[in-house]
């Protein structure tokens, strides 16, 4: 295979990956593309290798065949660190915030702004993070109480917007959400299906979702895929589907496979 | 994003976890101020600060300790151990110069094993430092043969650490007053402190994120144990600021110490499962705690049951304290 990718519209290329844990066949010569500021949507029943494919993606699991090619080059993560450094963030809806820090703090745990450049006796720039949080936060119209409030205090959806917030603003160029809207309620669904409305309106990030809920992925994604048993079986645009035609996709697709 | 300009009120301090105890102290203040014409006097305010000055620093630490979601119970060893590990210095014929040195090394390096041991062979502190506690106990009487020594005055060490007074004020009070600030201050205004809490609040999420969960931790059992190093120091000197000698006694500080410290950080609202605590709290804590065995003593409690007398102060407290965060949030 080919170090680099020359395709231009491309920001993550998957290519043939193959992922077996023991006898099972996770993945199976998944070929996927994500194109540059496109939200991608990944459907399929459960065990179908959505979240092994994105463990891959993200890092946390290496593939056994494949590549993963990201703005063209060849690339390997070894854990999720790696991924990270180079723009690649997954949203993990428990583990995202603190909830004995303020809503400014998470932003900037573990990036904070120092008030002096060099030194060994740093001291935090709070009034600065405040300010930057909250002009952010602002533009991206996510709903917070208070600047510096308490994570605790915060929604689901409040949580799941300013977990998503905190990873564009440390400019993320690939964002992967695993259920974004699982365990929501309607309003606060609807708070973080807005947020990444706004996000593809600044078309600085590419998203991948990988939900269940096929109403919720049709209304925000450009395209979709549908895994069945470790296999892409269909691929659709958002306008050009519904959750009918996905459904019968889906369940017609595991009758297949099954027989 | 709207922002609403809070209105603070006195239910909101209350809610805060440190408020509530300082309004019961200041309730016992009051309570024993009336029962007992000694107790507001400055020859009485004296005798608190002695005893807030002699363990608040090292509640403070097990306040930043506990924050990370970790306990220290062998503090009040490291307390005992500093002062004589100075005293062996200079038995070998050096000075205090490289003795007070050498016992905060040693106190860090206590930490150091505590952390290590809690961090990477996965003990939990509890037992660790339960562990530690009761080697250094067997330690401390071993190097000293279980008996005391008088401190000898090396100046301006002694001064310095303890013996000196300051413009009619006890250095080891100045010392606390440092101590505290310097702590606070790393709590609100440097990333150890938020690392502190972040680690101790979300241990996965913060690691996720690129905390060093690991190295925060070790350096809070370091902190933690170096400041009851050096105020096992400052009390061992003590005696020097009005006219006696001061002692490097093997069971200076010892669990009473321990625990002492661990209430202190308790009552002043620190959280036992991690994640909040703070300096002024402990200071509270501290203050409450002193109110009590002073005003036990005064209102003529008799010395066998002013222990038992204190233990249902406490916990009396400490109900008072949650009753009033329940009040004032509801």
């Amino acid at each position: 295979m080919s170090e680099t990718l020359h395709d231009e519209t491309a920001i993550v290329k998957m290519d043939g990956i193959c992922k077996n844990f023991g006898a099972v066949k996770a993945l199976d010569n998944v070929t996927i593309t994500l194109r540059r500021g496109e939200v991608l949507g990944i459907v399929g029943d459960n065990g179908a290798g959505k979240s092994t494919l994105i463990k891959i993606l993200s890092g946390v699991y290496q593939p056994d065949k494949g590549e993963i090619y990201f703005e063209g080059n060849k690339t390997r993560f070894n854990s999720p660190i790696e991924a990270r450094k180079i723009g690649i963030e997954t949203i993990y809806q428990d583990l995202a915030l603190i909830d004995d820090l303020s809503v400014y703090h998470n932003i900037f745990l573990a990036k904070e702004q120092f008030l002096t450049a060099s030194s060994v006796l740093r001291f935090l720039d709070n009034k600065t993070m405040k300010t930057d949080a909250g002009r952010f936060l602002n533009d991206l119209k996510v709903d917070v109480p208070e600047i510096d409030a308490k994570a605790r205090v915060l929604s689901g959806g409040q949580r799941q917007a300013i977990a998503i917030a905190r990873s564009v603003f440390f400019s993320a160029k690939v964002l992967i959400m695993d259920e974004p809207t699982a365990a929501l309620g309607v309003v606060e669904t609807k708070r973080v299906l807005d947020l990444i409305e706004n996000l593809k309106k600044r078309g600085d990030v590419s998203i991948i979702i990988i939900a269940h809920n096929l109403a919720h992925v049709l209304a925000i994604v450009d395209r979709i895929v549908i895994l069945t048993r470790g296999k892409i079986i269909a691929e659709r645009k958002a306008k050009e589907t519904s959750v009918d035609d996905l459904t019968e996709i889906i369940s017609k697709g595991a009758l297949d496979i099954t027989i | 994003m709207r922002i609403t300009r809070p209105r603070y009120t006195i239910r909101d301090f209350l809610s805060m976890r440190e408020g509530a105890v300082v309004m019961v102290t200041a309730v016992m203040i009051a309570v024993f101020s009336v029962l007992n014409s000694g107790f507001f006097t400055i020859a009485n305010s004296k005798v608190l600060a002695d005893f807030v000055a002699g363990n608040v620093a090292v509640a403070a630490g097990q306040v930043m300790l506990m924050i990370v979601g970790e306990i220290d119970l062998s503090v009040g060893q490291v307390y005992a151990l500093a002062p004589y590990v100075m005293y062996i210095v200079y038995q070998d014929g050096l000075t205090f110069r490289l003795g007070i040195p050498v016992a905060i090394l040693v106190a860090a390096l206590v930490g150091f094993i505590n952390g290590i041991v809690t961090v990477r062979l996965r003990v939990p502190s509890l037992i660790a430092t339960l562990g530690m506690g009761f080697f250094l106990s067997g330690f401390n009487i071993f190097i000293s043969n279980g008996w005391y020594q008088i401190m000898p005055e090396q100046e301006p060490y002694t001064a310095l650490f303890g013996g000196g007074v300051v413009a009619g004020v006890d250095v080891t009070y100045l010392w606390t007053a440092v101590a505290l600030i310097v702590l606070a201050i790393v709590l609100a205004w440097m990333r150890h402190g938020v690392w502190s809490i972040a680690t101790g609040s979300n241990l996965f999420g913060s690691r996720e994120v690129g905390v060093n969960i690991r190295r925060t931790k070790i350096l809070n059992f370091v902190l933690v144990s170096v400041l009851a190093g050096i105020w096992g120091i400052l009390i061992a000197n003590r005696g020097f600021t009005f006219g006696a000698s001061g002692v490097a006694d093997p069971t200076q500080g010892g669990d009473t110490l321990t625990l002492e410290s661990i209430a202190a950080a308790v009552i002043g609202g620190t959280s036992l499962l991690g994640g909040s605590g703070t300096i002024i709290g402990a200071f509270a804590g501290s203050l409450l705690i002193a109110v009590l065995q002073d005003g036990l003593i005064l209102v003529g409690a008799g010395a066998y049951i002013y222990q038992t007398l204190l233990g249902i102060a406490i916990i009396l407290c400490m109900a008072l304290n949650v009753r009033a965060r329940k009040w004032a949030s509801r």
